[in-house]
């Protein structure tokens, strides 16, 4: 029950408010973090006001305790909770198989930095150094500009050998739909309508027509995805050839249930 | 009908599958697009609250309805949008223009005919009353309040003179608009004040537009003066004198002489003045509609985009709606509008959808019933077997492909054909989009979109004719034809000011004498409908007229059931554009050539010159119109009169051949014949 207070009330010692002040400081520190995720939050978002302050205490014995990483310093400096950090090789993994749905794609380091989150970023150059070295990808050059191939683009071909011609590994369903719903979403997110272009899907999804053609009347008749007829006159050759024929009727577009 | 098998001779019952009226639609089929319904009327919910006036409702984009194929029901939605805002909007159906230069005109002209038809019948209010009432009606409480007038309790008046604004001030209460009519001049300025004072930034002065809704309110028994505040609010070109009685300031009037661009920055003024206005009342719902007809022409289209985005930017209480099938949208449309238009368009757009099994049997079972089928046929057609296959491949289909697949079904179980030739099947179309705006008088209004669409489009085929635009600077002619040996221009002129009539005529006698000066005979036409009077009035300059119309000026004055023929000749071409029928829209167009080459005739030949053809010709020629106007006026009172009978009537000896024809001419009349006698029956629209 709240009271008046007194004249003779001793007051409480100084020296309790510094240790509280940090452990609320580490609590709303761990508190921030969790939220964020493996997104993490940079100092500043953690409420870090400067070097020294009761936060980036509570930050640099965190790191100390093996709790949370961070990656670069100063102001953009960014903390992630250690079992939320990305490593080197988790993402090593995933440019690797990103870029092999690239394959025969120039890619700049901006693209490979687009499928990475804020903090997979801070790895990315050493990363990339990574998988040249190990041959998984090529680097390629052009004036100051640097690209990245994956290494299935090419064949090696020896003098006086046959050429080694490997046939492009077919993705399995599961990849199929995978890259279908990613490459919808692209496109979506691209022109606005839901209803996309089948010519553009295939293209996007970088799988074959057959592929396409079956996933998508599975699909329909799961009503998981609706065949929309278009209109063939205004149809380029492109966008008529990938047409999915239903009822001895072609269909340029489909949108999709996801 | 043996094991329920339809009978041979029966009518299909799904041979109707267009919508050509938004505002008689079927019932919706369950469940059907109800979220895109939701959708739009979300959209409209914030411009029907807030305080009257609404000064600053102003909705951030327009709304694109698309949908992958032609038949997934946009025009249908935009009824059912109408019907689920019960009254609270005004909807403004706008057809695609013709020409950039007088874009705003037809949008305005669409708008005001919407605005003046009564809703309630031909002796019912319009809603052109009912918001003239409610402006004057919030300002004469305003009046109240402030302790202008005497003799009642403010705050009770107040309230009750907005409680029912058309009732009040519209007649049926004698006390209060009896008042009105003798207190509105002392009233005037308080109201112009306290219009101003409402933060609308009209462009015509508040005073003129307060002048036009009082007397159009009062002007029920005068239909001149009521016409006279119609053309002014749609931005003609009237006679000071005229309008000047009713007070309206010459600054406030185009100048017969105004260019082209200036009446459709006049006209553009009027339009957002009546959305401002509307904030007292109801808001607009603009549909424009047929958009694929804009594919055609990169100037419309990237013109038609300015008028969106001046529509977002400038309308106040509207909202613009924009339908259009996703292809002809994405591939013709879209890349002509400048970037900074699109991102007018709400985005994502509303997206119909088709339907599913369920709803694709409830909407073939509701057809079934109300054709009267029984329920041994109904059961067979609708067999799970057939509605399974139809539904195994695809969960959905569209409304008007199920219905067409409906419809072979049905052939087939009677043991017919389930195929029609096209020629059969464009011949019957027409036929039915004709007749679809005979029945619908409303639907018969000035459109000179489309006839310049006719003379502009379809006549480009004909026989030889060069056809080009003419760029007047005043407007009066917009098309020209050059055919051997002769020239011929076209304009679309709406109003009847005389003035700018004798600027018609002398422009089209010099144009006929520049052309005589180079061996090429010449003359204008001017086409307009029976809506329209007669050119010349009572002007002082008629015989200069007359003289003119005998030589090289054709006033062609349309009658209804030409007009029906010509609008739809343009639907059937729509219709195929947007993919409604099956017809290519560059085959309508040879059909439509083919099937008013008497007209072509008529349009290029001199004035008055008989060009020969059959009685049921309806564009050979057409009757007189005082012989029009008494065959309509003897057949409508007397409901159902034998020929015999109605020529005893008549006040001139027309014969029965002439007045027969007059009566093909008039839609309201039907002609009954049989055995040798023939009777005529007046006919009663709905």
């Amino acid at each position: 029950m709240a009271r008046i207070r007194q004249a003779g009330d001793r007051k409480r010692p100084k020296a309790s408010t510094g240790a509280m002040a940090g452990e609320a400081a580490r609590v709303s520190v761990l508190v921030g973090l969790r939220r964020a995720g493996g997104r993490g939050a940079t100092l500043v978002q953690l409420g870090c006001r400067k070097v020294g302050d009761a936060k980036y205490r509570a930050i640099r014995a965190l790191v100390g305790e093996g709790a949370v990483v961070v990656f670069g310093d100063g102001r953009n400096a960014l903390a992630v909770l250690a079992d939320r950090a990305p490593t080197g090789e988790a993402l090593a993994r995933k440019i690797d198989a990103r870029a092999s749905m690239k394959r025969g794609c120039a890619l700049g380091r901006e693209d490979v930095a687009a499928w990475c989150s804020a903090a997979e970023e801070f790895l990315l150059d050493g990363t990339l150094r990574l998988l040249v070295k190990s041959g998984r990808l090529i680097a390629l050059r052009r004036g100051e500009a640097t690209f990245y191939t994956h290494a299935d683009s090419f064949v090696a071909v020896q003098p006086g050998s046959r050429p080694k011609v490997s046939e492009p590994e077919k993705p399995s369903g599961h990849d199929v739909r995978f890259r279908v719903v990613e490459a919808y979403r692209r496109l979506v997110e691209r022109d606005g309508f839901s209803n996309v272009i089948i010519a553009d899907l295939r293209r996007e999804a970088d799988i074959s027509q057959e592929q396409l053609v079956a996933h998508l009347l599975d699909q329909s008749r799961c009503g998981r995805a609706h065949l929309g007829r278009g209109d063939w006159s205004l149809a380029d050759e492109a966008t008529r050839q990938a047409a999915v024929i239903v009822g001895g009727e072609p269909h340029l577009r489909v949108r999709l249930v996801v | 009908m043996a094991n329920g098998q339809p009978a041979g001779d029966r009518q299909n019952p799904f041979e109707d599958n267009i919508v050509f009226e938004p505002r008689r639609v079927e019932r919706p089929v369950t469940g059907l697009n109800d979220a895109a319904l939701d959708a739009l009327a979300a959209r409209v919910r914030p411009l029907l609250g807030g305080r009257r006036p609404r000064v600053d409702a102003r909705l951030p984009h327009a709304v694109l309805v698309t949908s992958v194929e032609p038949g997934f029901g946009k025009s249908h939605l935009i009824g059912r949008l109408l019907v689920k805002l019960g009254g609270d909007a005004t909807l403004v159906y706008v057809r695609p223009f013709q020409n950039p230069a007088t874009c705003w005109r037809s949008i305005l002209l669409r708008a005001v005919q919407e605005l003046d038809y009564p809703e309630g019948g031909p002796s019912g209010s319009t809603p052109l009353d009912a918001l003239a009432c409610h402006v004057i009606a919030e300002l004469v409480a305003r009046a109240i309040r402030a302790g202008l007038v005497e003799g009642v309790e403010r705050e009770q008046a107040a309230l009750h003179v907005c409680s029912d604004p058309v009732r009040v001030f519209g007649g049926q209460d004698e006390a209060w608009s009896g008042w009105l009519r003798r207190e509105f001049g002392n009233l005037l300025p308080f109201m112009e004040s306290e219009l101003r004072r409402s933060g609308l930034d009209l462009k015509a002065l508040s005073g003129s537009w307060l002048r036009a809704f009082f007397h159009y309110i009062y002007s029920r028994e005068d239909f001149l003066r009521r016409t006279m505040c119609v053309d002014w609010m749609k931005g003609e070109a009237l006679d000071p004198g005229e309008i000047g009685e009713m007070g309206i300031r010459p600054s406030d009037l185009p100048r017969p002489d105004d260019s082209a661009a200036e009446l459709n920055d006049v006209c553009k003024g009027r339009l957002f003045d009546l959305c401002a206005l509307a904030g007292f009342h109801r808001p607009f719902v603009f549909c424009f509609d047929q958009t694929e007809l804009y594919g055609d022409d990169a100037e419309l289209a990237a013109v038609f985009g300015t008028v969106v985005a001046e529509m977002v930017q400038n309308g106040l209480n509207q909202m613009t709606v924009v339908t259009a099938n996703l292809d002809p949208w994405t591939r013709l449309i879209l890349p002509r509008l400048q970037l900074a238009y699109r991102d007018r368009f709400c985005s994502p757009a509303i997206e119909l959808e088709g339907l599913d099994i369920g709803q694709a049997r409830e909407l073939a079972g509701r057809r079934l019933e109300e054709r009267r089928v029984d329920e041994a046929t109904s059961r067979v057609f609708l067999s799970a077997e057939w509605l399974g296959g139809v539904f195994s491949e695809k969960q959905r289909h569209g409304a008007r492909h199920f219905l067409q697949l409906c419809r072979a079904r049905w052939e087939v179980l009677a043991g017919r054909e389930a195929t029609v030739a096209p020629e059969a099947g464009l011949a019957e179309l027409y036929a039915r989009c004709a007749e679809g705006f005979l029945q619908k008088p409303k639907r018969l209004q000035y459109e000179p979109d489309i006839l310049q669409w006719l003379v502009q489009e379809v006549a480009r085929g004909w026989r030889g004719v060069m056809v080009s635009a003419h760029r007047h600077p005043k407007g009066y002619f917009s098309v020209q034809w050059d055919l051997p040996g002769r020239r011929v221009v076209f304009g679309f002129e709406n109003g009847s000011n005389w003035k700018r009539w004798e600027g018609i005529a002398r422009d089209s006698a010099a144009l006929a004498e520049g052309a005589r000066a180079v061996g090429v005979g010449a003359k204008s036409v001017l086409l307009r409908v029976r809506r329209h009077p007669p050119i010349p009035g009572s002007w002082r300059i008629a015989p200069d007229i007359e003289a003119a119309k005998r030589s090289h000026l054709h006033v062609f004055r349309l009658t209804d059931r030409q007009l029906a023929h010509l609008y739809g000749a343009h639907e059937l071409y729509a219709n195929a554009v947007q993919g409604d029928i099956s017809a290519s829209g560059v085959e309508v167009m040879q059909f439509v050539r083919g099937r008013l080459e008497s007209f072509w005739r008529r349009l290029s030949e001199p004035p008055g010159a008989d060009i020969g053809g059959d009685a049921s010709d309806i564009f050979a020629r057409e009757p007189e119109e005082i012989l029009l106007d008494e065959v309509h006026r003897v057949v409508g009172e007397a409901l159902f009169i034998g020929l015999e009978h109605l020529a005893a009537r008549m006040l001139r000896p027309w014969g029965d051949a002439a007045i027969l024809d007059a009566c093909r001419h008039e839609p309201a009349i039907e002609v009954v014949g049989g055995d040798g006698a023939v009777a005529l029956r007046w006919r009663t629209y709905d």
